[in-house]
């Protein structure tokens, strides 16, 4: 079941094209990683899709409620935290709970309970009665997660929610994070730490000035970025010999030696790496370590930018 | 229920908690001591009142005071900056994307916010009633009090919030500041007004006339208060529904302007034709209603106006069904001059038909007319050059503002400087007066409309060139 379905969005301020004619659709329970340079897009698109901002061109359907008559329907299902909020000082943060549990429709009898779980959820049970305005920026944020959870919400969308946060405010939160994916919620973050994306996300949309250049599993765009595979040969022995006989194997590429270890690319599947394998071993090559290396979001990313325009998909942007 | 509004209950949260709450309940039962206090003095050493009845009265009139502070200023001040508290403590994306109705949004700003107030108001009414029971005020002026007080609170309040949802960036300051600027020039007219209304007997059977209706005076403004209450209620329920499109739309300016026609020439229709027809300026009524006519006119393009990104929306949309020719005739159509004009072209036919049935010189009139017209025109070029400019120079705001500083006051100066009065009539105000103190000479009106045309001729070259690179920016995106 498709949660989200955006087709040719685009915002415009002036003559500056903030989203260009993005198109994406999230299933239920994805989790997509939404990354960019500064001014690629990101926020404006995560505007978008909470109904803050009104897009230039394009559509979007959350739950299958079409956000330019439906806005209402959609932000009581949706959860947004934007990239830099507060809440209200004056309040504790049982009785902030409890507003947005009432303003979000949740049944009376029932805001209580929803108050102890969010609470209990977001770890900041004990502060219960203190007020908003005596919290860290990492206790907020958390509160801001809470927020969102008092109520039914089905979609969460978080723009930047570790920025400004300590290390260990950062670790909590990607723990609330991954409790929300385990419980099964879609959810689409931004955030430039991408290292911490690539733990808990399904999908990852890469931006760049406005377009989604990249958008799938972190797998298939390792595989549309490299084209093969990257493997660690480590082995005992003679190093040119070993070299030597990579060279021959059909569909490889020798990338670096550093003493006995040799990177290299390859174009093959799982049983192509086996016959790999088999193959240095029947040449007499030593081998004492053969594995695939997987490059995180960061490596991805790095290869990406500059290079947009080679991977946007065919027929312009999405 | 609005007990049930979340809004209130997160205002009662932060307003109401004991320590607050009861700070704000000691000052006001010691200014009820205080004024007890002073007044009871005063009735004891024969100071200042004669007799218990000249006591309650005088005790009546100070609650009326208390009364117009307590909701027209503290409350409204509350109510122009709860939008402006949401953008500074960085909540309003959080604010705006509660699914709650526009409806029950202002009804919680405006009750919510104003929980104390409101508490205060209700204590001042009884102690109002009580006093002007006990002073043998009539029934129906106290009726007619109470009614104004709160016709005219809910006005001031819903005017307010409407000003700072509607402000640019919604900081709400300019609300607030606007608000300021208003309690200090009609404070004093309020308080002065209370004075002589405590001096005049029979006040509730003052009658004004509304055509050819006598209502009684408080009754009247109550009823104009609740009328223009009605479209700023209506304008906070539009900008919380649709927050990024102007204030007003096309239709509901002009039914806007009509309806303030109608509420303007209403109140001036019964003296309005007893004017001195061989006097050739205008009368003093006549100015009047000219000048508070023409007001709308000019607020309402400011307070709706269209933004350049409408405009390449617009453009948009047109670039597909018309030829190049019509689209910036269109483009035109749509922007905010033809807005202003369509106002103006409002006033200008009430103005002159009035000035026909109520036998006035015509041609000096229409020639007032015309040339007002050119000073209309020139301030509404400015406005759509800092539509169509400020995109790219976000400061053109301040140079535009120092123009027409230096439009309105420059010829005042120069022709004080010079000691030439005619030199005045080239600032709108100089001509105001001059209309209000005619010679018959239309020579030098003449020159001032010729002069502003020619003023508008560089503002004009610049919004057409806009109007077209809208087109063309269009075209190539």
């Amino acid at each position: 079941m498709q949660v989200i379905e955006v087709s040719g969005l685009s915002k415009e301020f002036g003559t500056l094209v903030a989203v260009n004619k993005v198109g994406f659709s999230v299933a239920k329970g994805q989790i997509v990683g939404l990354i960019g340079p500064n001014g690629a897009g990101k926020t404006t698109l995560l505007r978008m899709l909470a109904t803050v901002l009104r897009p230039t061109a394009g559509s979007i359907k959350i739950l299958g409620y079409d956000s330019s008559t439906e806005y209402l329907k959609i932000r009581k299902t949706i959860g947004y935290l934007p990239d830099f909020f507060n809440l209200y000082n004056s309040l504790t943060l049982r009785e902030c709970l409890e507003f947005f549990a009432m303003a979000y429709g949740v049944n009376k009898q029932d805001i209580a309970g929803r108050v102890d779980e969010s609470l209990r959820f977001i770890e900041l049970e004990e502060k219960r009665n203190d007020f908003v305005r005596h919290l860290s920026r990492g206790m907020v944020q958390r509160m801001g997660v809470g927020v969102l959870l008092v109520r039914d919400t089905d979609v969460f969308l978080l723009d930047e929610p570790a920025s400004g946060l300590d290390p260990k405010a950062r670790i909590q939160l990607r723990d609330i994070l991954r409790k929300l994916s385990a419980e099964g919620k879609t959810i689409i973050i931004s955030s430039h730490i991408l290292t911490e994306l690539s733990d808990f996300c399904s999908h990852v949309a890469i931006m760049s000035r406005g377009n989604i250049v990249l958008y799938g599993s972190i797998d298939e765009i390792r595989q549309r970025v490299y084209n093969a595979r990257r493997l660690k040969i480590s082995i005992v022995g003679d190093t040119n010999a070993a070299v030597a006989a990579i060279k021959e194997f059909p569909g490889t590429t020798l990338q670096t030696v550093e003493g006995g270890n040799i990177m290299v690319d390859i174009k093959t599947d799982e049983n192509g790496l086996a016959d790999m394998n088999a193959y240095l071993l029947s040449k007499g090559i030593r081998v004492c370590g053969f594995s695939e290396q997987k490059s995180d979001l960061e490596d991805l990313f790095m290869e990406i930018s500059g290079n947009e325009q080679s991977y946007m998909p065919e027929g312009g942007p999405r | 229920m609005i007990t049930d509004n979340p809004l209130i209950k997160r205002y009662r949260y932060s307003v109401m908690r004991p320590r607050q709450f009861w700070v704000y309940m000691s000052v006001y039962i010691a200014t009820l001591l205080l004024m007890f206090l002073i007044n009871y003095s005063g009735y004891e050493t024969e100071e200042m009142y004669k007799s218990l009845q000249e006591l309650f009265r005088s005790v009546f009139y100070q609650f009326l005071v208390i009364q117009i502070i307590t909701l027209w200023i503290w409350g409204t001040f509350n109510s122009g900056s709860a939008i402006g508290e949401e953008v500074t403590d960085k909540t309003y994306d959080f604010f705006r994307l509660l699914p709650m109705t526009p409806k029950a949004k202002t009804i919680g700003i405006l009750i919510g916010k104003n929980l104390l107030v409101l508490l205060m108001a209700a204590c001042n009414f009884i102690f109002m009633i009580a006093a002007g029971i006990a002073a043998d005020l009539n029934k129906m002026l106290l009726a007619q009090m109470m009614l104004t007080l709160v016709c005219g609170a809910i006005l001031t309040n819903s005017f307010t919030l409407l000003s700072s949802i509607n402000s640019k960036g919604r900081k709400g300051k300019s609300a607030v500041v606007g608000f300021i600027a208003l309690a200090f020039i009609l404070g004093p007219v309020i308080i002065n007004g209370i004075v002589e209304l405590s001096n005049i007997t029979d006040a509730e059977k003052k009658m004004a006339c509304f055509f050819e209706f006598k209502l009684p005076i408080m009754i009247l403004v109550s009823i104009i208060a609740l009328y223009f209450s009605c479209w700023t209620i209506k304008g906070i329920l539009r900008k919380f529904t649709y927050e990024d499109e102007p204030l007003f739309t096309r239709p509901a300016a002009f039914i806007f302007m009509l309806g303030y026609e109608f509420v303007t020439f209403g109140l001036f229709y019964h003296y309005l034709f007893q004017a001195d027809s061989s006097q050739l300026g205008l009368t003093g009524l006549n100015f009047a209603f000219w000048t508070f006519s023409l007001l709308p006119a000019l607020a309402v393009p400011l307070g709706s106006v269209r933004t350049f990104d409408k405009y390449l929306e617009f453009a948009g949309r047109v670039i597909s069904k018309t030829g190049d020719k019509l689209r910036l005739a269109r483009l035109t159509l749509f922007s905010n001059l033809s807005l202003g004009l369509g106002l103006f072209a409002i006033w200008a036919s009430l103005a002159a038909i009035t000035s026909y049935f109520a036998k006035l010189p015509m041609k000096d009139h229409l020639i007032y007319i015309a040339v007002i017209f050119t000073f209309y025109f020139f301030l509404l070029l400015l406005i759509e050059v800092f539509v169509v400019i400020s995109p790219t120079i976000s400061k053109i705001g301040v140079l535009l503002v120092f123009v027409i500083v230096a439009y309105i006051i420059l010829p005042l100066i120069f022709s004080s400087i010079f000691d030439i009065k005619e030199i005045a009539m080239f600032s709108p105000f100089g001509y105001m007066g001059h209309m209000a103190d005619n010679d018959g000479d239309k020579t030098i009106d003449l020159c001032v409309a010729i002069v502003n045309l020619l003023l508008c001729i560089l503002p004009a070259i610049l919004i057409l060139r806009r109007h077209t690179d809208v087109i063309k920016a269009r075209q190539k995106m």
